[in-house]
């Protein structure tokens, strides 16, 4: 039963939809403050090579190594947030074109490709990885068991995560001023809220994000290195973030989802399914695509809950 | 503390000097970079200058590479002119290249330069029509034309590689049971290949590709409807703003797919010119693997949309890029293009900022004496 | 300036425009209403007083017999706010039947023939400019009775 192929892609669809989730999170965080971070395939990128770095040239027990590598893909994504953030909010900068150039500086011809080949991380298993754990004991339950208790702890995490950014968006204070900085940076302005700082440590926060769940693939998911990995997860986590109507349990759901669709060719086809390949490959793109147009066409007559002023530089005007 | 005061007129100056400045100063922190990891910059910049343009047939292989960057820089700044984030010139170009690769293959007993002529058309179309998918969306449900364009790009690649490599689809060739083996696309016929026009002035002339000089007569043509045509003008008011649009009476519909579709042509032009000038078969690896539908942006927005300009930068990225590829190999890290074209995106964002602004150091006021 | 008459006969022919033309009309326009800018500068950079003065000229050069003013000085300074109320006070001698939408009661009061309230999207009554009070204007703009 457990078997089966509905439980097996419920279960992979998890596993794939982690990275999503963790970037469709990041990428929340930032547009909640007003930013739109289009750099997070680029920062996905960083954060997948530079963990994978950490987990073969770190020494130690798995268990520190898998942590440290996990802080440096953090790291390093949001440093390559950083960028974007001064661009956008110092240099007020187009904010869709900064970060092209991010995803296209970092990306799978870029800086990740880089440091991926000059520090020969290629060809080569990682030499500890997130291996699925078997969670209370629990994983050979029947239909959930291996969809809920037998998976990697990034799984769980994700889930924390999740449960810490809902907490921290609806009942903290900063969590309330950096909604009212996304809906009107004017007001919060006026209010004392310091809107450039906000941006800034929610920009980074997301593109920490995005590192973590570029390291889900190189750590977890295959786990190795290759150039360009993610093949567009991190555009399709965007698309999370606006058909979960900014919403982080809705990501949950859209992720998991999206997870699903990803999953499915490599199951079919490990059952020995004929149909060509590239026609399941394209299947998450092309959902993405339908459930972004009903979205945005009628079921909503106005974008439900995107901030005010997503995309806008905010300049205080002074005359 | 710093200020920024806006500016009232734009100093031509600066209009040059962004660009080039965001160039210098890219290849000065790309230089940076090399050297933290432990390469010369200097020994590896010369290398690429030379590469690029001095060595023999270098400005030949340079305008190979520049070619397919002028076609999708010039779709890119159609597009985005009008604030139209078409990022889908990547796929756009892919679906040029397999409707360009069909017309010649099945066109092939006509006289060259029908076939030519049936191969720009065809490349038009298709990358039109893999355009117009994301420009509906984006005209009757307003979605987001920067992710379904996107999107696109993906199923595009996986629909290329479908056709050659996993199927046994008209374009694929299986007439030596080695082409059964590995497989690749069939062969254009002698027709279908673009001539190209020789500069001789001693020794090994320049080989202009008919595609360069058909992206310098798109560009030309581009120029004139942006700036002289009721259309250009619509377009420029609908970049700058919806509601003046509207109250103009401008369709704005009908705007976005037209310039959708005509960024997709471009690209989908490019397209058939990789078939026709310089791969001679429908090649979705090499296809793939350029990324010249991404580079176009980066072009596009360093010309600032000018499309004479994209021709220019064209010419220059397609320098690095051709660099990129001939010192490729354990003395020269690879990935060094995109972040070397990431830096100049960022440096030419920053440097838009100095055209938008005056830059004012600002000493803040002493505090007021007590006293009369 | 163009931009409602870039389709007419004299600024365009066929698909193309008679950028000459246009801007000539541009730059008497300018003169004309003493906007502090060149017919090639971006309107993004103008002031709103400036901003204001080349909308006005825009609407007013193509000769309009009504023109719909819809706070027409709302965040504009004194002098800005006297030359636009000159232009309208001029064109409506001039036969142009003027709608001005406004919540600056002077400003009603200083320009208009006829003044009408409205409260709740149904027009609760007419006044005399020369004889009313802003009270009483004010009173029917919140609902008050008839007087």
């Amino acid at each position: 039963m457990n078997n089966s192929i509905l439980v097996v892609v419920a279960a992979s669809g998890v596993l794939y939809g982690t990275p999503l989730l963790f970037a469709a999170l990041g990428e929340l965080l930032a547009e909640r403050s007003g930013v739109l971070n289009l750099g997070v395939e680029g920062m996905m990128l960083i954060g997948a090579v530079m963990g994978f770095w950490a987990v073969q040239r770190i020494h130690g027990s798995s268990h520190l190594v898998l942590a440290v590598a996990i802080l440096v893909a953090a790291l390093t994504g949001g440093l390559l947030a950083l960028i974007h953030a001064f661009l956008v909010v110092t240099l007020r900068a187009n904010q869709i074109v900064s970060g092209l150039a991010l995803t296209i500086f970092a990306g799978a011809a870029g800086l990740s490709s880089y440091l991926g080949n000059d520090l020969e991380l290629a060809d080569q298993p990682a030499r500890h990885a997130f291996e699925p754990v078997d969670l209370f004991g629990l994983q050979k339950l029947p239909v959930i068991g291996p969809i809920v208790f037998g998976q990697p702890v990034l799984v769980y995490g994700s889930w924390l995560c999740v449960i810490a950014v809902a907490l921290y968006l609806a009942r903290t204070r900063p969590g309330l001023n950096v909604r009212a900085v996304g809906e009107s940076p004017a007001a919060a302005d006026a209010m004392g809220i310091n809107v450039a700082r906000y941006r800034y440590a929610h920009t980074i926060a997301g593109g920490a994000f995005a590192g973590v769940g570029g390291a889900c693939f190189s750590l977890s998911i295959t786990p190795q290195w290759v150039d360009g990995l993610t093949s567009g997860a991190g555009w399709i986590a965007i698309a999370l973030v606006i058909f979960a109507f900014w919403r982080p349990e809705l990501c949950l759901v859209g992720a998991y989802f999206f997870g699903a669709f990803a999953a499915l060719p490599y199951t079919l086809q490990a059952r020995g399914v004929t149909i060509a390949p590239e026609l399941f490959q394209s299947l998450p793109y092309v959902a993405t695509i339908v459930v972004l147009v009903l979205v945005s066409a009628g079921w909503t007559k106005r974008r439900l809950g995107a901030p005010a002023s997503l995309g806008v530089p905010y300049v205080r005007e002074e005359l | 503390m710093i200020r920024f005061e806006r500016r009232l007129e734009q100093p031509r100056w600066l209009t040059v000097a962004v660009p080039v400045g965001s160039i210098l100063v890219a290849l000065l922190f790309a230089g940076v970079v090399l050297a933290a990891t432990g390469h010369n910059p200097f020994h590896a910049y010369r290398r690429l200058f030379d590469s690029a343009f001095v060595a023999k047939g270098a400005l030949s292989e340079t305008l190979v590479s520049a070619t397919p960057l002028a076609f999708t820089g010039l779709a890119a700044a159609v597009a985005f002119r009008m604030q139209l984030f078409n990022i889908g010139a990547e796929g756009q170009l892919y679906f040029g290249a397999i409707a360009a690769a069909a017309a010649g293959l099945q066109l092939h007993a006509l006289p060259k330069p029908l076939v030519i002529a049936s191969m720009i058309v065809a490349g038009c179309v298709g990358g039109a029509a893999w355009g117009l998918i994301p420009a509906i969306l984006k005209a009757f449900f307003r979605t987001n034309e920067i992710i379904t364009s996107l999107m696109l790009n993906y199923v595009a690649a996986l629909v290329l590689n479908y056709l050659i490599f996993d199927s046994h689809s008209y374009w694929r060739d299986t007439s030596t049971p080695e082409a059964q083996v590995f497989p690749q696309g069939k062969l254009l016929p002698d027709s279908a290949t673009w001539p190209a026009t020789t500069i001789t002035h001693a020794g090994p002339g320049l080989v202009v590709p008919l595609g360069f000089l058909l992206a310098i007569l798109v560009a030309i043509l581009l120029w004139a409807l942006y700036s002289r045509t009721r259309f250009g003008f619509e377009v420029q008011v609908l970049g700058d703003s919806q509601r003046a649009a509207r109250y103009a009476g401008i369709r704005t519909r009908r705007m976005i797919i037209a310039v959708f579709c005509l960024s997709g042509a471009v690209a989908g032009l490019g397209g058939a010119s990789q078939d026709g000038d310089f791969r001679h078969l429908l090649d979705p690896r090499g296809l793939s693997q350029s990324g010249y539908g991404y580079a176009g942006i980066v072009v596009a927005a360093l010309a600032r949309y000018n499309p004479f300009g994209v021709v220019l930068i064209a010419f220059l990225l397609g320098g690095l890029q051709n660099a990129g590829y001939t010192l490729q190999g354990a003395d020269f890290p690879s990935g060094l293009v995109g972040v070397i074209q990431g830096l100049i995106l960022f440096c030419a964002l920053g440097g838009e900022l100095l055209r938008r602004y005056r830059i004012r150091l600002v000493r803040r006021p002493a505090p007021v004496a007590e006293g009369a | 300036m163009a931009l409602k008459s870039y389709r007419g006969r004299d600024h365009s022919r066929g698909p193309f425009l008679r950028r000459a033309s246009i801007r000539r009309k541009a730059e008497e326009l300018i003169r004309r209403y003493d906007v502090r800018a060149t017919a090639t500068t971006v309107a993004r950079q103008l002031s709103g007083g400036n901003l204001q003065k080349v909308v006005l000229a825009r609407e007013f050069s193509g000769d309009p017999k009504v023109l719909v003013a819809a706070s027409p000085t709302r965040g504009l300074d004194v002098a800005a706010i006297e030359t636009v109320h000159g232009h309208l006070r001029d064109a409506a001698a001039g036969g142009m039947a003027i709608l001005l939408i406004s919540e600056d009661l002077d400003e009603i009061l200083a320009l208009a023939d006829r003044v009408v309230v409205m409260f709740e999207g149904a027009i609760v009554g007419e006044v005399d400019p020369k004889g009313a009070t802003v009270n009483e204007i004010g009173l029917l703009m919140a609902g008050g009775a008839r007087t």
